[in-house]
């Protein structure tokens, strides 16, 4: 993951959280949402409900609903938010080692010892000496004569998601762009890729990103607006976008930023991602497998193969979205692919598996291979 | 799996010991080839297509390419992968500094690496063949089988069992099957060594935390150690040039266990020649590129040999 020497940070004693953008204009169209009584907060949102922006220009935009009243209700909402704010998750953990692999795990997910080595069972060190462990390194992280080069947020393998970001608490504040996450064009064009994360207690549907781009003296230049390439986000989760405007990137000096969400859908994502094989582009052996086969002479493609396992109902329509961090944890690339299921369709069944292979040829594309990928499995 | 480079040692040993025939015999260490039977006999009733012995064989099968071993030497199950070179895998994400301070994804005859087969476990594990073997026959079963029930031939689903192995490309795997099983099922041409064991050179070690008195098991990876083919201990550049290049450096001896979900691995002052003091961590389950964090101290002391921090707190 990140990285090249850039991708790490210099660790004293907290961790990196990501870039919030949420705007206090733009809480307020979330308010009735995120912070109505348990009942209202388990509803699907409403149509264009969730908003977060980075300005009120933005907000103003992002939020079509936001009118007079809506402000008007800001203190009392915002005292709600605050009420709400690191409301916990539950993460989407993956079945224990034990259901996952019962020959190799007791129930307590503790490893068979052979036969022949003694048999019993292998649960970890002694207990004092895995508290003595976490204290250390902990108390490590504030000792100026230890230097601790750590990712630039916790990765985590969860059930449809790989990669940094994934939130334990949510603010409550609706749809954030992590702008610590985001890439922009130097040249031509102005696009952009970065992450959204889901600071809502429930699964948020299609998200809409926006970027409002402006010139060095204020003025519009226009707007470009994108879908994240994962639906029905869970709360806390990433998701990656990519949009793109027809404004020159020279030209642009700030960007004001909104998501807004749909009605979402609580889908079972309980897969588990694997990356078998990853291939860089360029003077390379050829790959000559199943799943792809590289022709002619070279240099060849960008090729990254993988799996996913279902541990949950069978899903239709199922895909890998992957998005690659550059050294400081920004989105550079993102690319989304269908997977194929042994009988070579997007079902996965339940308890099934099916494969999905990222063939990436595009000359504009940094080398993949030297960067961290983030993946989400999906279907419906 | 991922061991691009590997690969090609392989193919330049390979022609090295031309004229090989499909059928000709290969070595394979005595304990791991029996842990492969067992795991073999433990993951054949996936379905009733597969055999134990059609397992045992799709199981050796990528190990000598993944390893680089030529048929006349036991593929090592310390084998460390010297194909991934991403920056991300040197000591403090660098590469430039204490370059033999190197986090290995790729582990094992069967090159478990961290991103896929390899996620849950740690160096340990996915050198022994015992726990190997069964996570390979394991994956390769479920594949088979799935394949096989939708209606696709033996040799069609072994090349879909065999896809997160890239020593299997180009129906390298499928010759190895086919030389070695009989007419009647059997296997043939397999020779067994003991002199390669189930850890294949890492050595047990007993370990304690300075100022603890707990004692605990490690265990010592050295590659100048290894038993069977160790040409990825000797490949050179040892500190894999420039880093990023494509090949990687090989690691200096190196502690590991796990603790709370996490995979330790310690560099020893005495081991490296550094003047400084180095171990890592990975969570279980997480990707060793980008999932490393690196500290520059240690508190391990190994106890068998009064070796690493035993008396002296961190630096």
């Amino acid at each position: 993951m990140p990285f090249g020497s850039g991708s790490r940070r210099r660790v004293r004693a907290r961790r990196w959280s990501g870039s919030r953008l949420v705007a206090s204009v733009a809480l307020v169209a979330l308010l009735a949402v995120a912070c109505g009584t348990p009942s209202e907060v388990a509803t699907p949102l409403g149509e264009g409900l969730a908003v977060a922006a980075g300005g009120e220009d933005a907000a103003a935009a992002a939020a079509p609903d936001t009118g007079p009243e809506a402000v008007a209700e800001t203190q009392d909402a915002e005292t709600i938010v605050e009420e709400a704010a690191a409301q916990a998750v539950s993460l989407p953990e993956l079945p224990s080692r034990h259901e996952r692999q019962p020959e190799l795990y007791d129930e307590n997910d503790c490893l068979y010892i052979p036969p022949d080595e003694g048999g019993g069972v292998d649960c970890g060190l002694p207990a004092d000496v895995e508290a003595l462990l976490e204290e250390m390194e902990a108390a490590s992280l504030a000792d100026p004569d230890v230097e601790v080069t750590a990712p630039v947020a916790e990765w985590r393998s969860l059930g449809g998601f790989v990669g940094p970001y994934y939130a334990e608490t949510v603010s409550g504040s609706g749809i954030e762009v992590l702008e610590g996450t985001v890439s922009t064009a130097a040249a031509g064009n102005w696009s952009a890729q970065g992450l959204v994360r889901n600071e809502l207690p429930d699964v948020v549907g299609s998200v809409s990103v926006t970027a409002e781009l402006f010139d060095a003296d204020g003025n519009s230049l226009g707007t470009a607006t994108g879908a994240t390439a994962v639906a029905n986000t869970r709360p806390g989760e990433p998701a990656p976008f990519a949009i793109a405007a027809d404004v020159p990137a020279v030209d642009v000096a700030s960007v004001a930023w909104g998501a807004v969400a749909a009605p979402g859908q609580t889908v079972d994502r309980n897969l588990e991602i694997r990356v078998f094989r990853v291939h860089p582009a360029g003077d390379r052996p050829a790959v000559d497998a199943y799943f792809h086969t590289d022709t002619g002479e070279g240099p060849y493609p960008f090729v990254l193969f993988g799996s996913v396992t279902n541990y949950g109902a069978a899903l239709a329509d199922g895909a890998v979205a992957v998005a690659w961090l550059d050294p400081d944890g920004r989105v550079v690339w993102t690319e989304r692919v269908d997977v194929k299921s042994p009988a070579d369709t997007t079902t996965i069944a339940a308890g099934g598996i099916a494969d999905f292979v990222v063939v990436v040829d595009d000359p504009a594309a940094p080398d993949l291979y030297q960067l961290d990928a983030m993946f989400w499995g999906v279907g419906r | 799996m991922r061991n691009r480079l590997t690969v090609t040692i392989a193919a330049a040993v390979a022609t090295m010991v031309l004229g090989i025939p499909a059928a000709s015999a290969h070595t394979f260490g005595s304990v791991p080839y029996s842990d492969t039977l067992g795991a073999a006999d433990a993951y054949d009733n996936e379905c009733t297509q597969l055999t134990k012995n059609d397992l045992t064989l799709m199981l050796l099968a990528p190990t000598y390419p993944e390893t680089g071993a030529p048929s006349s030497q036991a593929p090592s199950p310390m084998t460390l992968s010297r194909g991934d070179d991403q920056v991300s895998l040197h000591s403090f994400g660098s590469g430039s500094s204490y370059k033999r301070a190197f986090w290995h994804p790729g582990v094992g005859a069967w090159q478990m690496d961290s991103a896929g087969l390899g996620a849950p476990n740690d160096a340990r594990k996915r050198v022994s063949t015992w726990y190997s073997s069964r996570d390979a026959a394991d994956e390769m079963a479920t594949r088979y089988c799935l394949r096989r029930n939708q209606g696709y031939s033996a040799a069609s689903a072994r090349d879909y069992a065999w896809g997160p192995w890239y020593g299997c490309d180009a129906g390298s795997c499928e010759t190895f099957f086919n030389g070695h099983r009989t007419s009647g099922g059997g296997i043939t041409g397999i020779y067994t060594t003991s002199s390669v064991e189930r850890y294949g050179g890492v050595q047990w070690r007993t370990c304690s935390i300075f100022g603890n008195g707990s004692t605990f098991t490690c265990w010592y990876v050295k590659p100048a150690n290894a038993q069977g083919y160790n040409g990825f201990a000797v490949w050179t550049p040892l500190d894999g040039g420039t880093a990023g290049s494509g090949t990687s450096p090989i690691t200096h001896p190196f502690y590991t266990y796990t603790s709370s979900n996490k995979e330790y691995r310690y560099w020893f002052t005495e081991d490296t020649g550094y003047g400084q003091r180095i171990f890592a961590t990975r969570t279980l389950g997480t990707n060793a590129r980008g999932g490393l964090t690196w500290y520059t101290w240690y508190n391990l002391c190994d106890r068998s040999y009064w070796r690493g921090n035993c008396s002296n707190g961190p630096v």
